[in-house]
């Protein structure tokens, strides 16, 4: 009768150097088992929806880009467009809440934007173009990222108000500066919080279509803009983003293991100081 | 049967550690049993090319980029020409790296794999797997140990964490401890204790927090709080020094812990037959080698249980504290003192012992055997270079698997180009150490 093995270095025993604990085979079976049949994962739908927020704020964002190309390439003049946004934004407040709507706050801040614009014009005109492009870029970049990581800080406008005025010098006059700032606001503050409180009310429609018309109006001017090729690579990289990489964040939570009681054995132990 | 073996390891000689007495002592022991072993190491500043140390054991120190704490610059296919060119020159049989955090160790597993050598591979620590730099080392060891002949590990706890990081096959990984050269871990040969009453413990280690640092900068002042008779002498350096300082200071404890600083190799046994008790405190541990050192020296080990320190040293010549916290460490402490004090341990058969059960020759005979294994097995093996990308394909997640896919054919191309350019015709064969005729 053989001796049966024990976990030990310093007993000679007679079996292999290769002989491996039979109860951590049989350990490794089992986390093999939980790995192989992985637990729930979020539903693909949710995953979309999710995305499809993300890409819907995407395009918000597009929007001031598209805003300075009219001003900036194109020379229209902004006084309509602010004035039309402005008033759908007073109605819509209106009609939505249903109440009467503090004046005081938006008055105090178009004022101030007011105030500010001539500033602003100036403020950074020295600077080459393309250094101004680059950090508008990144400013971007860093709005995306923070809006969609926490969406109820401050810093996500700050972002906002500090890329808008780096953009703001390179237009020609003051009210240009003034209107862009403040459609800019409301395309990106005001509108992204009417589409959420039309989606904590469960109002689908109004909400798909406030959507649609946000990529019909982005497409149609980048193919104004840039011609036909970059929108079918926009639509082709919007479409991937939203339907083909839920699939991949799925396959990553499906094969997600963390905190297996066989896995952290290894870990260095925590010390108690008692 | 002689074979010629070739170790890898960033870290060798000038610089000393755990890893490079194992090198050392292994190969020392492999000449003794009639192989011819050559070390490969990068270059430690002016001490490049290469160098003899004791009974011929060639060591090569190839110039390489230092990236981090002597770890060479990896490039995957850079050390190829260099690399070969050696194994062809010493004909070499069998490549054994060390290490796995070592670049080099893994390059030269790669190149001897595609040469057709056989490769075995030790690993000395343990790693875990949800930090970002564990997760990097286990995908790299998951490549380089795609085609490994065969794993030696320094305990069971270090096998099973190799087994799980690199997905091997249990029966590939054998386990071989490490050893202590008895002689130079003797005691202080004494008569009956001058004062029985009077107890030191001693504390070697590198001052870190895995090391257990906190937990002893804690436990101390409580120990001489509660026994008057017991005193401390603690070596070592790190960045936990201060607070050992601080910790001296706080509880005006000068009298009573001797702070002795970073302690040169050679000196620890001094260090060590200074005191009665050896204290433990690591926080994780692959073997320690210093417990059995200590143990050697006729110390009574207080250790905690993590890793692989429950398998390393027999019952009586331990107390463990059952949790990684000051309290248990205190109780476990007080236990051995008690021990000493009512005279129910005897340390005097400590060093036979060891020296009976962690042996060079021993360990280096079973590592003879791993390589004999697998040299006997080789022939009917298929190791063609389709095998081994079909094995490499069959390792890997979808875009790992790609990866590593692509670095072996570039490593096929990058063999033949070279056998092309520099044939192994051309290559002078290096003379051998001539062995003394006994």
């Amino acid at each position: 009768m053989k001796q049966r093995w024990q976990r030990l270095l310093w007993l000679k025993q007679d079996f292999p150097d290769n002989h491996t604990d039979p109860d951590f085979l049989r350990e490794v079976s089992e986390l093999r088992n939980v790995q192989l049949n992985p637990s729930s994962t979020s539903s693909y739908s949710r995953v979309v929806g999710d995305f499809l927020l993300f890409y819907h704020r995407a395009l918000n964002t597009g929007l001031m880009y598209i805003t300075f190309t009219l001003l900036y390439y194109y020379r229209c003049d902004p006084v309509y467009i602010t004035g039309a946004l402005t008033s759908l934004a007073f109605l819509a407040s209106v009609l939505f809440h249903r109440a009467t709507v503090s004046l005081k706050s938006p008055l105090i801040i178009i004022f101030s934007m007011l105030v500010l614009s001539p500033v602003l014009k100036s403020l950074s005109r020295t600077t080459s173009s393309d250094s101004i492009w680059t950090i508008s870029c990144w400013l971007t970049l860093f709005y995306v990222a923070s809006v969609s990581l926490q969406s109820q800080s401050i810093v996500s406008t700050n972002l906002l108000v500090a890329n808008v005025a780096v953009l703001a010098s390179r237009l020609s006059s003051t009210t240009d500066v003034f209107c862009f700032l403040l459609i800019c606001i409301e395309l990106n503050v005001l509108l992204p919080y009417f589409e959420r409180s039309l989606l904590d009310r469960k109002l689908f429609t109004t909400y798909g279509t406030t959507f649609l018309i946000n990529n019909a109006v982005v497409y149609y001017f980048v193919t104004q803009f840039l011609g036909w090729i970059y929108t079918t690579v926009f639509a082709f990289s919007a479409v991937t983003f939203v339907f083909g990489l839920p699939r991949y964040f799925i396959y990553w939570q499906k094969h997600y293991y963390k905190n297996g009681p066989l896995l952290s054995r290894w870990d260095a132990r925590r010390p108690v100081l008692d | 049967m002689a074979y010629n073996i070739a170790m890898v390891c960033d870290f060798f000689y000038p610089q000393l550690g755990g890893v490079e007495f194992h090198i050392y002592h292994l190969a020392q022991k492999l000449i003794e049993l009639g192989h011819s072993v050559v070390i490969l190491t990068h270059a430690y500043g002016d001490r490049t090319g290469v160098r003899y140390l004791s009974n011929g054991l060639k060591v090569y120190y190839i110039p390489y980029a230092i990236v981090y704490r002597e770890t060479s610059f990896p490039t995957v296919f850079g050390s190829f020409p260099i690399v070969r060119n050696i194994l062809v020159r010493e004909q070499i049989q069998l490549v054994h790296s060390h290490v796995s955090v070592s670049s080099l160790a893994h390059e030269a597993l790669l190149h001897a794999t595609v040469m057709g050598l056989r490769t075995v591979f030790t690993d000395h620590s343990l790693y875990g797997f949800d930090s970002l730099g564990s997760i990097l080392v286990n995908k790299l060891l998951r490549f380089s140990l795609t085609n490994v002949g065969a794993v030696i590990c320094v305990s069971n706890t270090c096998k099973e964490n190799m087994i799980l990081r690199a997905s091997l096959d249990p029966s590939h990984v054998s386990v071989i401890p490490n050893a202590v050269v008895s002689k130079d871990f003797a005691p202080i040969p004494r008569g009956p204790r001058k004062s029985p009453d009077q107890i030191t413990i001693v504390v070697i280690s590198r001052l870190y927090p895995n090391k257990g640092a906190d937990l002893l900068t804690h436990l101390i002042p409580q120990i001489c709080q509660l026994q008057q008779s017991v005193n401390f002498v603690v070596a070592g350096d790190g960045p936990k020094f201060v607070d050992f300082q601080q910790m001296i200071e706080t509880y005006r404890l000068q009298d009573r812990i001797q702070l002795l600083g970073a302690v040169q190799h050679e000196k620890v046994r001094d260090v060590m037959c200074q005191g009665d008790i050896y204290l433990h405190a690591s926080l994780t541990e692959a073997f320690g080698t210093v417990l059995v050192e200590a143990a050697s020296c006729g110390l009574l080990i207080v250790t905690t249980t993590v890793g692989g320190i429950p398998e390393v040293l027999p019952e009586h010549m331990t107390v463990f504290a059952k949790e990684t916290s000051v309290s248990s460490l205190v109780d476990a402490t007080l236990r051995a003192i008690t021990l000493f004090q009512r005279k129910k341990v005897d340390t005097s058969l400590f060093h036979s012992e060891v020296a009976a059960i962690y042996d060079w020759t021993d360990v280096a005979e079973r590592t003879t055997a791993v390589y004999h294994r697998l040299l006997h097995q080789s022939i009917t093996e298929d190791r063609s270079w389709l095998r081994l990308l079909k094995n490499y394909h069959n390792r890997g997640g979808p875009w790992a698997r790609c990866l590593y896919m692509l670095c072996a054919v570039v490593e096929f191309m990058i063999f033949l180009l070279l056998e092309w350019w520099y044939p192994r015709d051309q290559i002078d064969l290096a003379v051998k150490w001539r062995r003394k005729q006994e």
